[in-house]
């Protein structure tokens, strides 16, 4: 991957792994952190890495340092305090988009992982399975049940309504 | 010998049946005789079957399916040989939102649905799981850019350019300011001149040269600081006369090396580089012009943009009043102002 190419990356997919991050830690400042951390190892070997592999090779990066610092974070208890906790109440707004990241802030990180790469940024399974260090099963065992549970949720806060 | 310390040891064995017919009659004889630790059947843990097995739903994402085993592609496998039911329906709704069913999964879920259409509103809230596209942007793009996107070569051209400027500048400063004195015009600076000189091989003796003349092995070359008078003197009889010179003009005359160590093109350079771009016929004209009749009174200015720059830049101007003019080089481009006009 050239510099040109690099900067492109940038420019392609800053936004989507400032997405996937913020998602998971819902913090601005920790998550531009990752973000920086991720390009800085990806410019780091980016002689290494073909362009075609560039996103991947990013949100393989991005992943692996969200999950060291939500490890850390978690041990320092840091990440509880910034976080926004999931309520034991459904929540009383019906905005789908809003109960939709009530429900998944609710999941398992894996199965949000899963679900956020699978729907926001449309990898396929192999591909998912590539970037968590996953098998192909195993995602699909996560996103099936992460998919039921947001269902779950949904109907819950319809029955609500 | 069973007593109320012991006694629970021999109630499980005697719940599994593993105690003997005569540890049994021994045990019952001491429940008569201790009724109050008699368990009643209710009151007994049992493990309830229904909430430890796995449910349908969890036994279809465990089974494997024919041909490619491992692909999700509906198109690379067999139909599952198990057919619809209300507990395996929410696999066969998300395997349908996944799109990892055959054709033929797809056309019996799409019957069992006819016949049980309540499930529909289940498959509704499914399609609902799909997150929705969000706009989060990251601001802080610039901060990721690599070194090519930051220094454009538009920046390095203009630092170049930035350069020219700045010498023509200086260089009209020089040459147009002066004052007029009883009818004389005469400089305001009046500035040590150089001359070129020549170094013989013990680096003990200097010599004035002619630039015109010098030999291109003759190095190095480097001004030495004389009156206008004897440079006057030297430039007239235009011959090589010895001259004195101290150790720390010979220091002077030590090439000139960027940060890189590399040594970077003198002003010999520089006069043989005029001279290939000339007719041969101008060429001492010129040479004697930009070196001869010329001084470089910014020469710090000039030796620290040409490290910086890691290319020839020189200025002159003329020295004697009568000779207005300056010269101006920065690489190849040469720039010589004299009364008649440029060159």
């Amino acid at each position: 991957m050239t510099t040109k190419e690099y900067n492109e990356s940038v420019d392609l997919y800053a936004d989507a792994i400032y997405r996937f991050v913020v998602k998971h830690l819902r913090n601005s400042m920790l998550s531009q952190d990752v973000v920086q951390e991720t390009f800085a190892k990806v410019w780091e070997k980016h002689q290494e890495i073909s362009a075609e592999k560039a996103k991947s090779y990013l949100f393989t990066t991005a992943y692996h340092t969200l999950i060291d610092v939500i490890k850390k974070e978690n041990r320092s208890g840091s990440l509880e305090n910034v976080a926004v906790m999931p309520s034991d109440k459904p929540k009383e707004s019906f905005d789908l988009k809003d109960i939709l990241n009530e429900a998944l802030d609710r999941l398992p990180e894996i199965q949000k992982t899963v679900i956020m790469l699978r729907d926001y940024e449309g990898y396929a399974y192999d591909e998912i399975a590539e970037i968590t260090k996953l098998n192909e099963s195993q995602v699909k065992v996560y996103i099936f049940r992460g998919r039921q549970t947001l269902k779950g949720y949904l109907k819950s806060i319809e029955l609500v309504a | 010998m069973i007593t109320r310390k012991n006694y629970e040891a021999f109630y499980l064995d005697f719940l599994e049946g593993t105690l003997s017919k005569e540890m049994e009659r021994a045990f019952l004889a001491f429940l008569d005789a201790n009724p109050d630790l008699q368990i009643n059947d209710d009151e007994l843990p049992v493990l309830d079957e229904e909430t430890i097995s796995l449910t349908e739903f969890d036994k279809l994402l465990l089974k494997k399916h024919d041909g490619a085993s491992t692909h999700f592609d509906s198109a690379q496998r067999a139909p599952l040989s198990l057919h619809i039911t209300k507990h395996n329906i929410e696999y066969f709704l998300i395997a349908q939102l996944e799109g990892t069913l055959t054709e033929g999964e797809k056309i019996e879920l799409e019957r069992w649905l006819t016949l049980h259409p309540e499930y529909l509103k289940d498959k509704a809230l499914y399609a609902k799981t799909i997150l929705p596209k969000e706009n989060i942007a990251y601001l802080n793009k610039s901060d990721l850019y690599q070194d090519a996107r930051i220094i454009p070569l538009w920046a390095r051209v203009s630092s170049i350019a930035a350069s020219v400027i700045l010498l023509i500048g200086i260089g009209s400063y020089f040459t147009f300011k002066s004052v007029e004195v009883d009818g004389l015009n005469i400089p305001q600076f009046s500035k040590q001149t150089t001359v070129p000189v020549k170094v013989d091989d013990q680096g003990k003796e200097n010599k004035l040269i002619n630039p015109a003349k010098s030999d291109k092995g003759v190095t190095p070359y480097a001004p030495l600081r004389e009156s206008q008078e004897e440079k006057k003197d030297n430039l007239a009889n235009n011959v090589e006369q010895p001259k004195n010179n101290d150790n720390k003009e010979l220091k002077e005359n030590q090439p000139v090396t960027n940060q890189n160590g590399v040594i970077l093109p003198d002003q010999p350079d520089l006069a043989t580089h005029v001279t290939e771009k000339h007719n041969p016929e101008t060429q001492t004209e010129q040479n004697d012009y930009a070196y001869g009749l010329m001084e470089n009174p910014i020469e710090p200015i000039t030796n620290e943009l040409s490290k910086r720059l890691n290319t020839i830049i020189d200025f002159r101007r003329a020295k004697e009043t009568e000779q207005s003019g300056f010269f101006i080089k920065i690489g190849k481009f040469e720039f010589l102002h004299k009364k008649g006009g440029k060159h």
